[in-house]
């Protein structure tokens, strides 16, 4: 391993000033993007993720290909980094993980950006900005969301936290109410008011069912999950992802459709139950980056580690126009040989219903209006059950919280939440038997079955 | 810096072990990047031309090109 060593305590003494270094502290960075009025939660740093048991590799390019002063996790006891230990090093490795945290000068004097296009047989499979992860509350939750830097590192956070999580809230408000921007249609953002539970549970019977998915594992591939949202404090997660960047959610697909599959039986204050299985087995996989893209790749290394973690229900709320994938269908038919079930959502562009969900070993599902007819966006054809798909109030980051989308997206947690409660009802009930339960207990629509399948989803 | 190759998605019977197969395609110019041992796939960069090359391997049933997948901004009321 050939490593250009750092001076620990040089930084102290001549280090650079700048707020994006290795070693600057949350607080240096949270004061800088107040300044520059950013909202793009971007530190200014970056991660470089070293591609599969390229680790070495990585650390050879970064300090002998590039030149940096590199600090190593596995110098510090137990692994565990306060950041201003690393002195002037211009990248922080976790070999562990095989991810370095590079300074924002370091990257930029050195073509390391998140735009910069990397060579095919580079040992660094790729380079994201980091983002500032918040937190509410106890420094065991941020230790459990870190996982590696003890919160000795973020000396006096809450303060800064607070006060840019106001003005995030007030950025964000201005520019839906008075700022000329409007909100987004069929996404409006608010508080609820009223005590119950939304709209798509009770048609889908689920508040007066006796199941809550107990242990089931429900795999989301999406967009990641917002790891600090209070009303999955305590629950049962795993994460991977599969894009190069955290979990943590930054676009909001993939919270709500995690709320909507996984949401607490009853969430804090006046907001209305909104999930499914409340005690399910969380299994967060962000296949899709915070921009909301992705690759067939991604999203199929996302598959693998659903079925490899054996999740009886695995939710994809992704997809694209065209006829099926030979990929995707093979995948499909690997998880139902294992018991497992895929459930995919079959799109919005009032045409015939993309990849993956037009696999036939994937359960393909359309949306419904809250008077359970067909929305006019869901796509249709092959179609084998129908959820609610217009005005789903669900989780989404903080410190919104709670938002309202529409979409396939959105019909396709609510049978995957359905799913996890039918499995708990038997062992056995897995795979296909599983599917067809859900198609033979939905409930009957008047409308053709290319465009509601079997009917609506219900719980046990 | 070298641009970035073709990625392709290649799926396999499941009959023949994953690894032996990547070692075929290896030898026709495929750069393996990820063996997906739970869904017999593999994925991977090359050239244009190796699609046909690949399809000769034994054990393969598809060679396809990846394709981006789109959900919408952030935000967005226009998503999948």
């Amino acid at each position: 391993m050939v490593k250009k060593r750092a001076s620990r305590s040089r930084a102290a003494r001549t280090g650079p000033s700048g707020p994006d270094r290795t070693s600057s502290s949350i607080d240096e960075m949270l004061l800088a993007a107040l300044e520059r009025g950013d909202d793009s939660f971007q530190t200014g740093r970056y991660l470089a993720t070293f591609k599969e048991g390229a680790t070495d590799a990585g650390i050879k390019a970064l300090s002998s290909v590039r030149g940096m002063r590199l600090a190593d996790a596995r110098d510090f006891s137990r692994q565990s980094v306060r950041m201003q230990d690393v002195g002037d090093a211009d990248a922080l490795v976790f070999p562990e993980i095989g991810v370095a945290l590079v300074g924002g000068d370091a990257a930029a004097t050195r073509g390391l950006t998140a735009t910069a296009e990397i060579a095919a047989d580079s040992a660094i499979e790729s380079i994201d900005p980091e983002y500032f992860v918040f937190i509410d509350g106890t420094e065991e939750q941020f230790r459990r969301i870190s996982g590696i830097i003890t919160p000795a590192a973020v000396a006096s956070p809450g303060d800064y936290l607070r006060g840019f999580m106001r003005a995030a809230e007030t950025i964000t408000a201005d520019l839906y109410r008075g700022g000329g921007i409007p909100a987004p249609v069929g996404d409006t953002e608010e508080e609820a008011l009223v005590l119950g539970a939304t709209w798509g549970l009770v048609a889908c019977r689920v508040p007066t069912s006796s199941r809550s998915g107990n242990g089931i594992r429900v795999a989301v591939l999406d967009t990641g999950m917002d790891l600090g949202h209070l009303d999955f404090a305590g629950r049962a997660l795993t994460t991977a992802s599969f894009v190069g960047q955290p979990v943590q959610d930054l676009h909001s697909h993939g919270t709500h459709c995690i709320g909507t599959a996984c949401g607490p039986l009853a969430p804090a204050g006046t907001t209305p139950r909104y999930g499914v299985g409340y005690r399910t087995a969380i299994f967060a996989g962000k296949v899709l980056s915070n921009s909301g893209s992705s690759v067939g790749g991604s999203v199929l290394a996302g598959m693998n580690w659903a079925i490899a973690n054996r999740c009886p229900v695995i939710s994809m709320s992704v997809g694209g126009p065209g006829g099926p994938q030979p990929y995707y269908t093979a995948a499909g038919q690997a998880a139902l040989n294992n018991g497992l079930l895929i459930i995919a959502a079959a799109g919005n562009a009032a045409s015939p219903t993309g990849a993956p969900a037009n696999s036939p070993t994937i359960m393909s599902v359309a949306a419904v209006t809250e008077t359970l007819v067909p929305a006019s966006f869901s796509n249709f054809g092959k179609i084998e059950i129908s959820g609610p798909g217009t005005n789903v109030f669900s989780s989404v980051p903080r410190p919104t919280r709670y938002g309202f989308k529409s979409g396939t997206s959105m019909a396709t947690p609510h049978v995957a939440g359905c799913a996890a409660l039918w499995a708990e009802t038997s062992p056995s009930l897995r795979g296909l038997l599983l599917w067809r339960r859900l198609q033979s207990t939905a409930r009957p629509l008047p409308f053709p079955a290319s465009r509601v399948g079997s009917g609506l989803v219900q719980a046990p | 810096m070298a641009k970035t190759a073709t990625t392709w998605v290649v799926t396999t019977s499941g009959d023949r072990p994953l690894d032996d197969i990547a070692a075929d395609l290896r030898k026709r110019g495929f750069k393996v990047k990820k063996v997906l041992r739970e869904i017999n796939s593999i994925t991977g960069t090359g050239g244009a031309d190796l699609a046909a090359k690949a399809r000769q391997v034994s054990g393969v049933t598809d060679v396809s090109p990846d394709v981006p997948i789109e959900i919408g901004p952030p935000n967005s009321s226009d998503t999948w």
